[in-house]
């Protein structure tokens, strides 16, 4: 092949998707696979494990085993997916010698770039969140377990008006960050904010006397950071919301907790403003209603058998546009939002169902994918073994 | 003697020693370390009662089954063997599950000698000031020794409770202790199960009431008779002694009463999923704790009739009782949707015992073919090669019916859980081998599978053995999906299966190379590398669709395809092991040693995804398969395979050099 | 060949990952978006319109909705069970009073569309978790409505409480249930 008048360009596509680079990303995605299943057992638990490992922002990742970090540092799991997926599309589709022979494997390689790319856009457009419902009540909303967002409101009597909302995203510069402080400014409020002491986990006690050492007090009350449970929906959060009247230059401070199921307040200016820590609240398109709800234990356990409800879709005024069955393996799919059924509680004779209610635009392409996959290389390995089992009986014919 | 022929006698001496191995594993637990424990006075029970009370049904883990397989594991559990061995007037006696639940039943004179618990660690016996002179280490004791400490236990039981309310965790000698409280409990439950009804209250000759002269009639007119009772003990008179006696009776049956655990009758109303289990429910009736039950008045009044039945008529009496209750029994078990209708079939299996059998051809097969490498090519070498074949055949059928008639017991696809996945990755193994000793003829193959079936069902024995748990559980809710059972797990499982094939075979070609068997032959070395990529493409296809369409499945039921959870990524690391090895091998950076060395690697990367992610959050704290033991398992296979890894790269780089130097490069 | 480029490679994602995590300054972010009202701003079962000058602080166990006003004045509403007579005479006790309460003869004051009871006391008061204020005073209000009996208890210096008493009747008119 001559070797000159290749451009940069071409030089890139050769390398990136040459067998080298193929076999380097494979060996490295397989070596933090393996290193995240044994780390995720240990205290961190699967969602921090899997943000030192595979988020977006995880250029790079410094193992941990058994306590100790690992004198290696290796290359984000995101970051290495991306090489893989180029390396797919430039050298098992694009260089990739095209034949009658080939095509299967053609096919394959099509279809595992499609599956990347898929999980590429799952994870930066899917969103999930949790929904609760009572038998008989409706809910227009799910909130996040682990996605936690601050809200700013005004209360104006019995009413409340439209929060503002500091995302998850926003707060992550605080995040469970000892000594860290985030300042946010809010221009069409009188005052703006800073957040600090942002405990992941974290119990909260009225102040009986002086708060114990290593407290943070505020009013009343102090926060004690807690371990964190291996399981981040369980863990409570915690922070201190500094309020900083813009005029006059007062300063005003609360406790936010998660596990407090209401605002709250600071009065400026005789205007009285809500604050609050909780799982981002996302509004869903449209309202639904539990109508049913059944689930039921294997006899004399306590495993879960089956769980299944009775839905009603409503019309934004309130009426109702279809009914659907949702079970434990078949979710309910309307619009672009899926909803699962993940949990079920019976209280005193009052039923609760729990829903994650998901939007996930690329919902499908897996499946698509591993049939397309899945139908090449069985007929790519079809073809070698009845190549080999041809050979074998010509040769025991002639033995 | 050229090299090839004592290559040959190397393979014959190992398959010897490998068989042998196997042998004195299983009589292991046979010799008897020390002297039985002397049960005098033993009669063994008829075997028509045996069968009949151990074909009952009773509702345990979920499921409705026979008695004997509750029975076997509960022996199990405790005992660590199904069946128990002591010496009676002389002679030694075995017995086996059911007989041992109708000792404690019924004759728990004798049961309480039996030394069925068995106690890993003798200090956990300190802990409650036990003294074991005379015991080893691990050993096994009687109802009789522990029941002198039980004041103790419950002491300790409450005390490690506390701890672990705390949040504080146990140590392991701590943890083994509890197990062995469940294990009393268990005990304890079936002894006492018959003890408030197994005598009248009165003879038939008595001045009482007929009703009155059983138990049962007391509990069912409770509430108008206790307070008779009460009044009654305020005044003085011989006819009130009578009375009193008769409230002292009352009262030790109640304390008798709170133990038992076990689910024997079905309850009336057939849409009531669970049976009713006796436990605290009569002492707090007799309390007024709570109200008349009418499922359990039945359920007493029919233990009084099965227990009376022994106590006045014995075994005869016992067994027709026990045939009249299944008839009861029988007509409400159909109105419940035919709960019950596979017990025969049940106890048909366990008595048929497919994998325990399954040995005797494999073990077999494995001698005549190792006998038949001796001299391959003279008839004796395929008068061997013949017999091995027919008793593969029959041996993959013992193990195929087992898988079957499992799955028509549980009623779903034939991998369910853990257990499940054993005969049926030996059975692929089987199938595969054999398929390609069939094209290929040279007996290597044949013998590969004999090795991994014994070695399968071995494993399967093992772990039955140590879980102590009926491994036909039913499935938890999110596998209730029987199509994605059938695909995703069966798809995985015989990716699995040839995961460790294909490392077999590469066993056998660095062995060979090690003691230069074939070297005459240059096609064998070639033939077993063409079969290894075989191999490895077989895996890659298995693993790669199986691992998406757990994804899949896991979309469709939770909402995400991808969890980074251990069991998908023990399966996405064998196939990104497999994908790595096929591309190295197109791009030319391995060849024939480098292709079998990744793959003795694929066989520790399939161990790991297949056994050590369960391990993970468990750490060492418990013995038996699921955890200490298993673990240790695991390391020494790494260990192992590491040792062979090593040993071929050596091989491939001394001969890397000495191919150098002695041949001209080929391409 | 293969090794120059990735000799090449190694400096620059370094480099990279070097000038990515020495941004250690936190700019201030500027929060405008809201997000609509859903039944999740509308929990609890109570509505109530609480004045500006106090603040809310987190519930307890057994303080529904829990206020405080200057430094550490309290104010608190609880759904407590028993009569009214009961319960006023075990605040009256905190103040070292052990007079019976006619309940008949206590001021009233309409909330939650019925007829609630004012309890005043003064003194020192020695509240639970040893707290004991010197020249404390004590305005509560207890209603019964729907089988439960609704409390309103506030305690600070007598000073502060004086303040606040227009406030503490005005809250205590605007006690709803929430359908």
């Amino acid at each position: 092949m001559a070797k000159k008048n290749k451009n940069v360009a071409t030089r890139v596509i050769d390398v990136l998707g040459g067998f080298h680079v193929a076999i380097v990303s494979m060996v490295l995605l397989l070596i933090l696979t393996w290193l995240s299943t044994l780390e995720q057992t240990g205290p961190g638990g699967l969602y921090w494990t899997l943000k030192k490992y595979f988020s977006f922002d995880a250029w790079y990742v410094v193992p941990t085993l058994n306590g100790k970090d690992l004198p290696i540092i290796l290359p984000g799991g995101y970051w290495v997916c991306v090489v893989f997926t180029l390396n797919l599309i430039f050298g098992g589709v694009i260089r990739m010698r095209k034949g009658i022979k080939q095509l299967p494997i053609f096919f394959s390689h099509v279809s595992m770039a499609m599956l990347m790319i898929g999980g590429a856009i799952t994870y930066h457009q899917s969103r999930e969140a949790y929904m609760v419902l009572p038998v008989g009540a409706s809910g227009d909303f799910a909130f996040s377990l682990t996605e936690l967002s601050v809200e700013v409101a005004e209360i104006d009597g019995y009413d409340k008006k439209r929060p503002y909302v500091i995302d998850s995203k926003q707060l992550e510069a605080v995040r469970g960050q000892v000594g860290a402080t985030q300042e946010y400014l809010f221009p069409e409020l009188p005052f703006d904010i800073r957040v600090s002491d942002y405990y992941i986990n974290a119990k909260l006690y009225p102040m009986q006397g002086s708060a114990p050492e290593g407290a943070v007090a505020v009013d009343g009350y102090y926060a004690m950071a807690a371990e964190p449970t291996g399981h981040e929906e369980q863990n409570l959060s915690s922070c201190v919301v500094r309020v900083i009247e813009r005029e006059s230059g007062k300063q005003h401070e609360v406790m936010l907790y998660e596990g407090v199921g209401h605002d709250v307040t600071v009065t400026i200016d005789g205007k009285v403003y809500g604050f609050r820590m909780h799982g981002e609240v996302w509004n869903t398109p449209f309202q639904v209603r539990l109508d049913d709800s059944r689930g039921e234990k294997h006899p004399g356990t306590g495993m879960a058998m089956i769980y299944e409800s009775d839905v009603t879709v409503l019309d934004s005024d309130g009426n109702a546009e279809r009914s659907f069955k949702i079970e434990m393996n078949k979710p309910l799919r309307y619009k672009d939002l899926t909803f699962y059924q993940t949990s079920w509680e019976e209280k005193d004779g009052l039923v609760e169902s729990g829903f994650t209610v998901k939007t996930n635009p690329s919902d499908q392409w897996p499946k698509y994918s591993i049939y397309a996959c899945g139908i090449a290389l069985f007929v790519h390995f079809i073809i070698k073994l009845f190549g080999f089992v041809s050979s074998s009986i010509a040769r025991n014919k002639h033995d | 003697m050229t090299s090839g022929k004592i290559g040959r006698w190397v393979g014959f001496v190992f398959a010897l020693l490998v068989a042998a191995s196997m042998l004195l594993y299983t009589a292991k637990d046979s010799m008897i370390r020390r002297a039985p424990v002397e049960i005098d006075g033993y009669t063994q029970w008829d075997p028509d009662l045996v069968e009949a009370f151990g074909s009952m049904a009773v509702q345990d883990g979920g499921r409705v089954k026979p008695l004997s397989t509750w029975a076997g594991f509960e022996l199990l559990a405790l005992n660590g063997k199904r069946s128990i061995k002591f010496k009676s007037d002389g002679k030694s006696v075995k017995i086996g599950p059911t007989e041992w639940v109708l000792d404690m039943m019924f004759r728990d004179e004798f049961a309480n000698k039996m030394e069925v618990f068995q106690v890993e660690d003798a200090n956990v016996l300190d802990m409650i000031g036990m003294s074991h002179e005379g015991k080893k280490r691990r050993d096994r004791y009687s109802y009789l020794e522990i029941g002198e400490h039980l004041h103790e236990v419950d002491r300790l039981r409450n005390e490690l409770a506390e701890k672990r309310q705390k949040g504080q965790e146990l140590d392991l000698v701590e943890d083994q202790f509890l197990g062995l409280y469940s294990n009393i409990q268990s005990y304890v439950s079936m002894s006492s199960h018959f003890n408030p009804v197994k005598n009248r209250m009165a003879d038939e000759g008595s001045p009482l009431a007929p009703e009155l002269q059983l138990f049962s009639g007391w509990v069912e007119k409770w509430p108008q008779l206790s307070q008779f009772l009460s009044s009654a003990a305020q005044q003085e008179g011989a006819e009130m002694d009578g009375l009193r006696r008769v409230t002292n009776m009352i009262a030790t049956r109640i304390g008798e009463s709170v133990y038992s655990d076990i689910a024997m009758m079905p309850p009336s109303d057939p849409e009531q999923k669970s049976w009713p289990k006796r436990q605290g429910w009569l002492s707090h009736y007799m309390q007024f704790k709570t109200g008349p039950d009418a499922d359990q008045i039945t359920y007493l009044k029919e233990m009084e009739k099965l227990a009376l039945g022994y106590t006045y008529d014995g075994e005869k009496g016992l067994l027709k009782e026990v045939n009249a209750y299944k008839g009861r029994v029988a007509e409400k078990m159909k109105a419940r949707g035919g709960e019950g209708d596979k017990i025969k079939s049940e106890i048909m299996m366990y008595k048929l015992d497919y994998f325990y059998r399954s040995l005797t051809p494999f073990v077999l097969g494995f001698l005549v073919v190792a006998f038949g490498w001796i001299a391959p090519a003279t008839r004796w070498g395929r008068v061997c090669n013949r017999i091995a074949w027919v008793l593969l055949v029959y041996g993959f059928i013992l193990v195929t019916l087992g898988i079957v008639h499992r799955s028509i017991l549980m009623e779903r696809p034939p991998v369910g859980n853990l257990y499940d996945t054993i005969p049926f990755i030996t059975a692929v193994v089987i199938l595969v081998l054999g398929f390609m000793e069939w094209l290929t003829k040279r007996r290597v193959c044949i013998g590969l599978a004999f090795f991994f079936a014994t070695l399968g069902m071995f494993l399967a024995m093992w772990y039955e053995e140590s879980k102590g748990v009926d491994p036909m559980n039913p499935l938890i809710a999110v596998l209730r999906s029987n199509f994605w059972l059938a695909t995703h797990v069966i798809t995985i499982t015989i990716g699995y299966a040839g995961g460790l094939l294909t490392a077999g075979i590469s066993h056998v070609y660095i062995f060979s190379r090690l003691f230069k068997i074939g070297d005459d032959d240059k096609s064998f070395s070639r033939f077993l590398t063409r079969v290894v990529y075989g191999g490895v493409c077989f895996t890659l296809f298995f693993s790669l669709v199986g691992t998406i369409l757990g994804g899949v499945w896991a979309n469709d039921s939770w909402g995400r395809f991808w969890g980074w959870d251990p069991k998908e990524n023990g399966a996405l690391i064998i196939v990104l092991w497999t994908l790595v090895i096929l591309h190295a091998r197109m791009a030319g950076y391995i060849r024939d040693w480098g292709i079998h060395i990744c793959s003795i690697l694929l066989a520790i990367m399939v161990t790991f995804s297949w056994w050590h992610v369960n391990f993970l959050s468990i750490g060492l704290h418990n013995y038996g398969f699921t955890g200490g033991s298993g673990l240790k398992a695991i390391w020494s296979f790494y260990t192992l395979e590491a040792l062979v890894v090593f040993v071929g790269l050596y091989m491939a780089l001394t001969q890397g050099k000495s191919k150098k130097a002695a041949l001209p490069e080929k391409a | 060949m293969n090794s120059r480029k990735l000799l090449l490679g190694i400096p620059t994602l370094l480099a990279g990952i070097l000038l990515v995590s020495c941004q250690d300054e936190n700019p201030p972010i500027e929060i405008t978006e809201r997000r609509d009202l859903t039944s999740y701003d509308t929990e609890g079962n109570l509505k109530v319109a609480m004045p500006s000058e106090w603040r809310r602080v987190p519930s307890t166990r057994f303080r529904d909705y829990n206020c405080r006003f200057n430094e550490d004045g309290e104010v608190y509403i609880s759904i407590a069970s028993g009569g009214i007579k009961e319960n006023a005479e075990r605040w009256l006790k905190q103040f070292g009073s052990s007079d019976a309460v006619v309940v008949e003869e206590l001021a009233g004051i309409e909330s939650m569309g019925a007829t609630g009871r004012l309890i005043e006391a003064q003194g020192t008061f020695q509240g639970m978790r040893g707290i004991t204020i010197e020249d404390a005073a004590l305005l509560g209000m207890m209603v019964e409505s729907a089988g439960n009996l609704i409390t309103v208890k506030m305690v600070a210096k007598a000073d502060e409480v004086a303040a606040q008493r227009e406030n503490f009747m005005a809250f205590c008119r605007s006690i709803e249930w929430r359908k």
